[in-house]
């Protein structure tokens, strides 16, 4: 009688197993071909693919679909900077929203393979790009530094890196920064303060020199904020937008916040959900 | 006495009467002249009729009612005389006189006319030029309020080709009362006069004065009264500041007179007290300083009455300051013991800093049954924290006294296994929206709440339950409420499920929901998340919910989240250079495609987050692009697009 209870628990147990092995298998065995659907399927596969990803989530993505990602990324990326240069609507190369969407999911990977990527995607259109690479902290540094001081990078590129920085510096990331990595960032905040620069570079470019707290980088503020010519001198020769130059200068010198602020990867991750936010 | 003409008139005069009688009359009017520069040396900033330089200025009485209107009554001579008493203000008090109208001057039957003089009959209107107050002159002139009417000191009314702007109004302020008795206004008398006289004719005056026209207003200036205090709610013994204001403190650049007649405390409890902040100790507690503040540590709660005579009224405001009273907290660990051992009972005060002592007999051990279980013996009542063997289960009480407050408090101590924490609802089973009321309990034993949490497939949503042991609330969706807590000190939580049934459905909500499954969408929304209503303040319904044609052909049906209308408002006072037009809000499915959308499934158009936006008041251009983006992007958006994504650069964000 014993022996055939046991008999039975063996046998209920290794059913148990194989239905888990074979179910657990089988989401292994999608994420290949929602890798293949993600880099060559149709707009809509490509579309349902991406939200199956994301759905799965960071933690249950496999290395093919990881890569995959990062892939379509990069692929999105180039195209957004050929639409920048041919000065023509990215709208009319791929969708803006699916652009963003794909930026939305990589950030969320907490991948440090995809740290260049994700650099390439700054200013293209999805806000959770900066909050995933402050995150990296002094790993990402090297990219965010090379888009802020790249001359070809596009303005909103430049913002987007410069805002990146900040929360770098404010402290979001895993440890302190490095003394070499601050002293690239304060270099890279000191070129955006000066020269001729778009007012929205020079706004951001505004607000790292304060969170750096590096006495030079505050004199230029000062500077911004009491001389309209210094302002004129950095290319912005709008009236309107010397006023608002000056005056957010002063805020931040006064010790306004900054925005926009760091959100967390729980934050993230609830902002992406799609019943949040109701 | 010869009566004295204008100036041009000395030589004729000479001729007619002689040397001697001409300086004669030249010296009365000297001394007369002088009596009025004197009497006007005391009124401040009277002007005085200086006969000889022209008609001159005419006063007239009125009678200063506060807060009515008045007609000047202006008597048909150039000497007018008359008295009016002026109300009496038993304190000090601020007047504003305005006066309007006009005033003309007619040469008299007297008026000889001819070389340069008006012919009689001839009239003008002079105006009013403006009119004099005593500003500090009550010692002086008797509370006398002056009005003067000049037709602009040198000017003859009449003179061909001479010109006069007419001015229609003045106004003047003044300080009366401080207990003076009203007084009359007095007209200067006959040195205001000038007389003419034809030759060998009768002498009379040389002008008339229009009767009417002239409207001249007295009211009293009023402020109001303020009395706030900073802050209202604090602990016990903390500082307050009671400021006391008025509004507006000046007018016309004259301080708005007030003084502080009593303060009155009335305290919530232990009978009365003596107002912590009397009227002496406001300061600066003289002068019409605009505000007047006491700073005092307060002990009650209670409230605080200011009354104050405010340029002559009697105001009175009041503030409510809430004293949290000092608490007294006695915990005993364990709180819970398997059996008979040591427990540390301590008994504390809150704030921290007052001086406090256990009173009576400080502790009380009251076990559940029978007496006893509490050995070697019962704490002190010098001792604020004991420690004792306990061997039954029980209370142990503490009274303390902290200034007029006599405060109590018990642990419990169980001996034995605590109980769970235990959560009952209601209802089980709702539809949509229904309320449910969640109530906690632990066996009887004491017991605290640190949280709630209503949790809905994997997704947990805090609830604004705070610490409270019941929490009722509305529910939309199936799912099982937590409440976090401890029973006596051991952490525990308990949970209840409820299931929300859906709601009926409007059939062209069920068409939008199933365009969601034809279009696999990657949200599957209910019937609560539409609405055939809403907008804010500065977005229409229609805008949010589609803003074109084929974005959402069901309309007035859409589904516009929180996130995008708060998002919207922010960014457009974060803008703050005037409306933000939207081109695109909600999309259904079908509508998201028809507008060539390739984001079929994903769009957060469809989810109701996202917005298509331009600027409403100012050229599109890509600064003005950027202006607007940094406007949203401090609102913390999760897309933010660029000017070069779309042909017609609209600014696209989702929240």
């Amino acid at each position: 009688m014993m022996k055939t209870r046991r008999l039975a628990l063996l046998l209920a147990n290794a059913l148990l197993v194989t239905v888990l092995c074979a179910t657990i298998g089988e989401a292994q065995q999608d994420q290949p071909a929602l890798a293949r659907q993600l880099l060559q399927g149709s707009r809509a596969e490509r579309s349902r693919a991406l939200d199956t990803a994301r759905a799965l989530g960071a933690r249950n993505t496999g290395p093919e679909l990881r890569a995959a990602l990062i892939t379509l990324l990069d692929r999105n990326n180039r195209t957004v900077a050929d639409a920048v240069t041919r000065k023509e609507p990215v709208a009319t190369f791929e969708d803006p929203e699916f652009i963003a969407h794909v930026a939305h999911v990589v950030s969320q990977l907490e991948d440090a393979q995809a740290i260049p990527a994700l650099a390439g995607a700054l200013g293209t259109g999805s806000t959770l790009v900066r909050d995933a690479l402050a995150d990296f902290g002094e790993r990402a540094a090297p990219a965010v530094l090379a888009v802020v001081t790249s001359p070809e990078r596009h303005y909103s590129a430049v913002d987007e890196g410069l805002i990146t920085l900040r929360f770098m510096v404010e402290g979001t990331g895993p440890r302190p920064l490095s003394a070499g990595t601050l002293d690239q960032i304060r270099s890279a905040a000191r070129q955006r303060l000066t020269g001729k620069q778009y007012f929205t570079t020079l706004w951001r470019a505004i607000d790292l020199a304060v969170a750096l707290n590096d006495p030079g980088l505050r004199q230029i503020v000062q500077a911004l904020a009491s001389d309209a010519t210094e302002v004129t001198a950095r290319g912005v020769t709008n009236p309107d937008l010397i006023a608002r130059t000056q005056q957010r200068a002063t805020q931040r010198l006064a010790g306004g916040p900054s925005t926009p602020r760091y959100r967390s990867p729980t934050e993230r991750s609830q902002r992406l959900a799609p019943r949040s936010m109701r | 006495m010869v009566p004295l003409g204008p100036l041009p008139h000395v030589a004729a005069q000479l001729k007619r009467h002689g040397f001697v009688r001409f300086m004669k009359t030249a010296f009365t009017r000297f001394c007369m002249t002088l009596v009025v520069v004197l009497l006007a040396g005391g009124c401040g900033s009277d002007e005085v009729l200086s006969p000889g330089t022209g008609p001159g200025t005419l006063m007239a009485d009125f009678v200063p009612v506060a807060g009515g209107t008045v007609t000047v009554p202006i008597p048909n001579q150039a000497t007018p005389e008359g008295q009016a008493a002026l109300p009496t203000f038993s304190r000090r008090t601020l007047l504003r006189a305005t006066m309007t109208g006009t005033v003309e001057i007619t040469a008299s039957p007297y008026n000889p006319g001819g070389a340069g003089l008006p012919e009689p009959g001839q009239a003008r209107t002079v105006g009013l030029p403006g009119f004099q107050y005593n500003a500090s002159g009550l010692y002086y002139c008797g509370a006398q309020l002056r009005v003067a009417y000049s037709s602009g000191g040198f000017v003859i009314p009449c003179v061909a080709g001479e010109s006069m702007d007419t001015v229609v109004s003045a106004q003047g302020f003044f300080y009366a009362g401080a207990g003076e008795a009203g007084t009359a206004f007095r007209t200067a008398g006959s040195p205001n006069a000038w007389y003419c006289s034809k030759p060998g004719g009768p002498t009379g005056p040389c002008w008339y004065y229009s009767t009417a026209g002239q409207t001249v207003t007295i009211e009293r200036v009023t402020a109001e009264l303020n009395v706030t205090a900073t802050p209202t709610t604090v602990n016990y013994l903390d500082t307050v500041t009671v400021t006391v204001s008025i509004s507006p403190a000046q007018a016309g650049g004259f301080n708005v007179p007030w003084t502080i007649d009593s303060v009155r405390w009335v305290a919530d409890s232990f009978g009365t007290q003596v107002s912590p902040c009397t009227w002496n100790l406001f300061v600066p507690n003289t002068g019409d300083a605009p505000s007047r503040t006491c700073r005092r540590p307060f002990s009650r709660s209670g409230t605080l009455t200011v009354s104050a005579t405010v340029s002559g009224d009697l105001k009175q405001k009041a503030v409510r300051i809430e004293v949290t009273p000092p608490q007294l907290k006695v915990t005993a660990s364990p709180a819970s013991i398997p059996s008979a051992q040591s427990v540390t009972f301590t008994a504390s005060v809150t704030p921290s800093w007052v001086t406090w002592s256990l009173s009576g007999s400080g502790w009380t051990w009251r076990p559940d049954s029978g007496t006893g279980g509490i050995s070697p013996s019962n704490c002190w009542w010098y001792e604020k924290t004991c420690t004792r063997t306990i061997a039954k289960s029980g209370w142990m009480k503490a009274t303390a006294t902290v200034g007029e407050y006599a405060l109590k408090d018990s642990a419990r101590v169980l001996l034995g296994t605590p109980p769970r924490l235990q959560l009952a609802a209601d209802k089980q089973a709702i539809t949509a929206g229904e309320t449910v009321t969640f109530t906690t309990s632990a066996g009887g034993e004491p017991y605290t709440i640190s949280s709630w949490v209503y949790r809905v497939d994997s997704t947990s949503q805090s609830v604004a339950c705070g610490t409270a042991l019941q929490c009722v609330t509305p529910l939309t969706t199936t799912g099982t409420m937590w409440v976090f807590g401890a029973v006596l000190d051991r952490p525990d939580s308990a949970s209840a499920a409820v299931e929300v049934a859906g709601v009926a459905c409007d059939d062209i909500v069920l068409t939008i929901i199933g365009e969601y499954e034809t279009f696999q969408v990657n949200l599957q929304p209910t019937c609560p998340d539409f609405s055939d209503h809403g907008g804010t303040a500065h977005f229409s319904w229609s805008e949010l919910n589609g803003g074109f044609e084929d974005g959402n052909p069901h309309e007035p049906w859409g589904m516009v989240r929180a996130a995008l209308t708060t998002g919207l408002e922010a960014t457009r006072t974060n803008y703050n250079r005037g409306g933000i037009r939207l081109s695109s809000g909600y999309r259904c499915p079908h509508g998201n495609t028809a507008v060539g959308s390739t984001a079929p499934q994903t769009s957060y158009h469809m989810h109701g987050r996202a917005a298509d936006m331009f600027s409403s008041d100012h050229t599109w251009t890509e600064d003005e692009f950027n202006l607007l983006k940094t406007a949203a992007d401090a609102t913390g958006p999760i897309e933010s697009f660029l000017w070069t994504e779309y042909p017609d650069h609209h600014y696209h964000a989702a929240w």
